[in-house]
């Protein structure tokens, strides 16, 4: 046991070395040989001002393409382990006027956050996470479904940031630019689409990931529609 | 470990204060931080069900 610990102990001080090794190198290293500068450089070609959204969602589109079947793919595998566990008894008063006025605040956010991610720090992601924060809310205030729609359209939800991604960039190559290629003209109205897209569909993994399972469809609502327990 | 790795890149996209931040490490830990989420939330998930399969 001593020894193990020792051996952990002595791989994290390496590990610890060793990006304090790489910080310094990168913070006082070669500074032009970077490449910032080449994204930088290029991103009046991307359509948006803001360089982190230039660089996430059209230089590397490919990496937050996967990123998001990463997480279509976590969901589904944490819907494959069953349905979700009961939820928590309904909050008190003091919880439950608070989850009125946070909720929607989180939503307004969420959008104010998309819209202004083209030019100054924010988008899909810092959105996402907004809608997912109002998810968790819901669920902790005592909604079992933390506020989702019902399943089918949950399931829509989840994909759509795949699909609209996939589905523009097939669509931008049939008509001649390439996979994942944004012609200048378009590009500003094609990244805010998928990022509306990816917003809702992070939003959404995010508070069902929250339930840990498959939404359990309500009893003895009218919201439900036909057949949507069937898997 | 994850957080510090997350850490040191973004400090890494530091480049003095008269240029802006390097946005290609900034927008890989923005795509780690979304996987490693989705990684944890399933062993989250799985890590339940184990619980609720010894009771």
């Amino acid at each position: 046991m001593r020894a193990r610990n020792l051996v952990i102990a002595v791989t994290l001080a390496f590990l610890g070395i060793y990006l304090a090794w790489v910080f310094l190198e990168g913070v006082t290293g070669q500074t032009d040989a970077r490449l910032a500068d080449l994204a930088l450089a290029r991103i009046p070609e991307s359509g948006v001002s803001n360089p982190v959204t230039a660089v996430l969602l059209n230089f590397r589109a490919y990496d937050t393409l996967l990123e998001l079947a990463v997480l279509l793919a976590a969901i589904l595998g944490i819907w494959s382990t069953g349905s979700a566990v009961p939820g928590f008894v309904p909050a008190g008063p003091v919880l439950s006027s608070l989850t009125a006025s946070v909720v929607p605040l989180l939503v307004l956010t969420a959008g104010y956050m998309l819209w202004v991610g083209a030019h100054s720090p924010g988008g899909a992601f810092q959105a996402g996470a907004l809608l997912g924060a109002a998810g968790v809310i819901m669920r902790l205030s005592g909604r079992p479904n933390a506020g989702l729609p019902p399943l089918p359209w949950l399931r829509v939800a989840t994909v759509l940031g795949v699909l609209a991604f996939t589905v523009t960039a097939l669509a931008l190559m049939g008509a001649g630019a390439g996979f994942l290629t944004f012609p200048l003209a378009v590009a500003k109205w094609v990244i805010l689409a998928i990022e509306t897209a990816a917003t809702l569909a992070i939003g959404a993994a995010l508070a069902a990931a929250y339930l840990a399972g498959e939404p359990v469809v309500a009893t003895g609502t009218t919201a439900t529609s036909p057949g949507g327990s069937e898997r | 470990m994850g957080a510090g790795v997350f850490h040191t890149l973004v400090a890494v996209a530091y480049r003095g204060t008269e240029t802006a931040p390097d946005p290609v490490p900034q927008a890989l830990v923005l795509t780690g931080i979304v996987v490693a989420v989705s990684a944890t939330a399933l062993a989250l998930t799985l890590g339940q069900r184990l619980d609720q399969q010894d009771d």
